[in-house]
């Protein structure tokens, strides 16, 4: 895992604003995530110190965490320490506004723990994500036969899932024909 | 006379016609934030290519800033002040290139900008007029290539105690040409059909994104203050007047201005006019 403090990375302000430095951050994120040269990377946009953070910058701070191209690593975003209900309100309106969703977590000791999820997630990737936080990692046919009596098929927990995996909540690693999915938290 | 934002294209029409205005003893006419830096732009552009005839009528406006922005652009100095951590009243951030914007020298003065406006305490207003200053910044300097590739942009602030201005101005293709990079909006007819697009429909030069997040930042962030907007791109202006619930909008067609500015006024009463820079 790691820790970035956003209102310290060079130029350092308390306002992020702008896709110019936005986009110079994502580059500073990316590299950090390859130094790691793991192939998977659990990344905390840290917020402590943040006054104001605008929807342009996030743009392109959040195209980190688009789907990888080969040979780079897969970022899984988190976000902590937002310090003021204006700011919580300028991300949330900016995850609403894209149709995305980040998990908050709160940092105790190097380690970090769940709190609330940012932004908006349809009902029923919601009710998914649900899922895999409450009752561990899935795979879609374990969710389709924990949940017969509901009328989603099996590919609709899939399609489900697979959207939880490219909003980069959750992980999935294959295991025979399936694929397993868990909170992307929980990733060692 | 007092030039305003508004007279700007009764200036572009007379340095076209290389008529110098009159003259009226020391400190020359009186300017606003938007003129002082359409001017300071038309100055350096006029010195750099050695036109000693739209100098002249440039310098003949007589205000004193004037020179200096011109000179600012032509030297290698990036602001007016010469202390990054003093609050001023007035400030003009020279843009040479979209790097400038990543430099700590553009963040302290967007912190004396704020420092400045909020006299040191917390203010949202000011947050918020702060970080729109910011995308405005960034819209300008987008349309030129990445790096080190010059450009010439001025970001220029001004507080009084009744209010602030700031403005952005830059001698690029204006609203059109840059919407135009994308299909999307290559079936814009004119710079009012640009400036329309970019007001109504939050249009955006940026690939791959629907709608540009700066103009909607400022639309958003600023519906509760007591403002004005001016957006230019050649011969078209739109004024925006702020009504609480929503913008009011009025559109001016004129003589045709280089490049594009965005500047915006906040009064903390009365109507949003324009004031002038001692």
């Amino acid at each position: 895992m790691i820790q970035i403090p956003l209102a310290q990375l060079p130029p350092a302000s308390s306002i992020l604003a702008g896709a110019e430095i936005g986009a110079s951050h994502a580059t500073m994120l990316r590299e950090r995530a390859l130094g790691t040269g793991q192939p998977t990377v659990r990344l905390v946009l840290d917020v402590q110190g943040v006054e104001s953070i605008t929807a342009s910058y996030l743009k392109q701070v959040f195209a980190v965490f688009e789907p990888a191209a080969p040979g780079q690593p897969e970022i899984y975003p988190f976000i902590a320490n937002i310090g003021s209900q204006d700011l919580r309100f300028e991300l949330e309106s900016f995850l609403s506004g894209v149709d995305r969703a980040i998990q908050e977590v709160a940092l105790r000791d190097g380690r970090f723990e769940p709190t609330a999820l940012l932004g908006r997630l349809e009902s029923s990737a919601a009710e998914t994500y649900r899922e895999l936080t409450e009752r561990g990692p899935a795979t879609a046919a374990e969710l389709h036969e924990r949940h017969a009596s509901m009328a989603s098929g099996q590919s609709t927990w899939n399609n489900r899932l697979v959207r939880l995996f490219e909003l980069r909540l959750a992980h999935r690693q294959r295991a025979g024909r399936q694929w397993i999915y868990r909170p992307a938290y929980n990733l060692n | 006379m007092f030039i305003t934002t508004a007279t700007i294209p009764d200036l572009e029409r007379a340095i076209g016609q290389r008529r110098r205005l009159p003259s009226t003893g020391a400190g020359g006419h009186a300017v606003s934030l938007g003129s002082l830096l359409y001017l300071g732009m038309s100055h350096h552009l006029a010195t750099s290519r050695q036109d000693a005839e739209v100098t002249a009528v440039v310098e003949s406006v007589g205000h004193p800033m004037v020179t200096a922005i011109g000179s600012l652009m032509g030297n290698g100095h990036r602001t007016l002040a010469t202390d990054d951590f003093k609050t001023t009243p007035l400030d003009v951030f020279n843009v040479r290139s979209r790097d400038d914007l990543k430099s700590n020298q553009w963040i302290f003065f967007c912190d004396r900008f704020r420092r400045t406006a909020s006299g040191g305490k917390q203010s949202r207003a000011i947050l918020a007029l702060a970080s729109v200053m910011r995308e405005m910044a960034d819209n300008v300097v987008h349309g030129y290539g990445d790096g080190v590739v010059p450009c010439a942009a001025l970001v220029g602030y001004h507080v009084t105690p009744s209010g602030l201005t700031f403005s952005v101005v830059d001698n690029g293709r204006g609203f059109r040409a840059s919407l135009q990079q994308r299909d999307l909006w290559k079936h814009l007819p004119s710079e009012n059909a640009a400036l329309d697009a970019v007001v109504s429909k939050q249009a955006t030069s940026r690939a791959g994104q629907s709608t540009g997040g700066g103009f909607k930042q400022l639309f958003n962030s600023l519906l509760d203050l007591n403002g004005l907007l001016v957006l230019r791109s050649g011969p078209s202006a739109f004024i925006l007047k702020n009504e609480h619930t929503h913008w009011k909008r009025r559109e001016v067609e004129s003589h045709p201005v280089p490049g594009a500015q965005v500047t915006y006024l906040f009064r903390r009463a009365g109507d949003p006019v324009e004031e002038q820079i001692n």
